[in-house]
């Protein structure tokens, strides 16, 4: 049975319902104000790009160009070594491939092209403690992990990876940690988790 | 389905959801535009959806939800009873009567008031409003109880006064 107040609120809500009126151009203004964005956020990027790799030619030395013959290939603002992976990275670690997650949308927040990629960790060495952790990477048919001498052009579940990387907007280690790319995130061999090792023991 | 078909057809409808769920033409405006930036932004996900209606609903719903927790973080809340008689209207006086409705329903919490409003004004069964909530519909009905039960005693207060 429905209530004197039940009616109240119908009542109520369809006369607020009816007193706005139709919007104009909503498709055209959500739009143009996504463009915007979007050029806002390329500027800001490639912004920050320029000004890493500055500071890496006046400070220590030539920028080393990523050489795979991916033709979208991304320069390399730092050059990848051991120690750069366990020290200078906000985390790292040796992990296997569990499960990976669907790909963000185009436009998700700049998480263009990436996909949370979840590992069981056999052993940390900057940033964490956890037997599992998360974190964002190029998709695996991307082919973004290898290195100058060594093109890893793809991981899937089981891929046994040492990965280092940031998180995304600063912060604690693993918030929204991302993986880094240019060889500081490439497949596991037992000489490289070696190297990976007696960097942190060199701290 | 383009989004902009989608908000030809929709738009208007956002609209006066985000007006009745808010109040304030101007806040329905920004959460309806903030709400349609989400879901052109995973606009393939919408598509592929069952209802792509509902989840842009959702968004709008749960984008309300959630400014209204964050501004009920930096305010000071109503007491639902001690201040009635600050907002009583003349009994005779149905614009009044309806504004008095309204102001009640400013003090209802914000999930409380957003049940009633998918309720009685989408016309939406216990359900749907659960699964656009994402709150099970135990809740749904329980919040809806307690809303109507609060509003119908301050209304019963005003007539017996």
């Amino acid at each position: 049975m429905t209530e004197p107040i039940e009616h109240a609120l119908r009542d109520l809500f369809r006369e607020e319902g009816r007193q706005i009126p139709a919007p104009e151009a909503l498709a055209e203004s959500v739009i143009r104000h996504e463009r915007q964005r979007r050029i806002r956020v390329l500027s800001t990027v490639g912004a920050v790009v320029v000004s890493v790799g500055t500071l890496f030619v006046l400070g220590r030395g030539p920028i080393e160009a990523w050489s795979g013959d991916d033709a979208s290939s991304s320069l390399c603002a730092v050059s990848y070594s051991p120690a750069a992976a366990v020290n200078e990275r906000a985390f790292s670690f040796d992990g296997t491939v569990t499960k990976i997650g669907e790909q963000y949308d185009d436009s998700d927040e700049g998480r263009a092209g990436r996909t949370p990629v979840t590992f069981t960790v056999n052993e940390w060495f900057r940033g964490g403690s956890g037997e599992a952790v998360t974190v964002d990477m190029d998709v695996p048919e991307s082919g973004g992990w290898g290195t100058a001498d060594g093109r890893t052009p793809s991981y899937g579940v089981g891929s046994r990876l040492l990965v280092s990387g940031d998180p995304r907007m600063g912060g604690d280690p693993l918030s929204e940690a991302t993986a880094v790319g240019c060889g500081f995130t490439r497949l596991y061999t037992a000489e490289t988790v070696a190297e990976w090792r007696g960097a942190v023991k060199s701290k | 389905m383009s989004f902009e078909e989608y908000v030809a057809q929709q738009g208007h409808a956002l609209l006066r959801l985000a007006f009745v769920l808010t109040g304030d033409a101007e806040l329905a405006k920004d959460l309806t535009q903030t709400a349609l930036i989400r879901a052109y932004r995973n606009w393939r996900k919408v598509v592929r959806a069952q209802n792509p209606d509902a989840y842009v609903r959702r968004i709008l719903v749960n984008t309300q939800l959630d400014w209204a927790r964050r501004r009920s973080s930096t305010e000071e809340p109503h007491a639902f009873d001690s201040h009635q008689g600050d907002i009583a209207p003349d009994p005779a006086d149905g614009v009044s009567q309806r504004a008095y409705t309204r102001e009640l329903l400013t003090r209802l919490t914000p999930r409380a008031r957003t049940v009633l409003v998918l309720r009685y004004y989408a016309d939406l069964d216990d359900v749907a409003i659960a699964d656009l909530m994402g709150i099970s519909t135990g809740a749904v009905r329980a919040a809806a109880s307690r809303a109507l039960a609060k509003l119908r005693d301050s209304r019963n207060l005003l007539e017996n006064r």
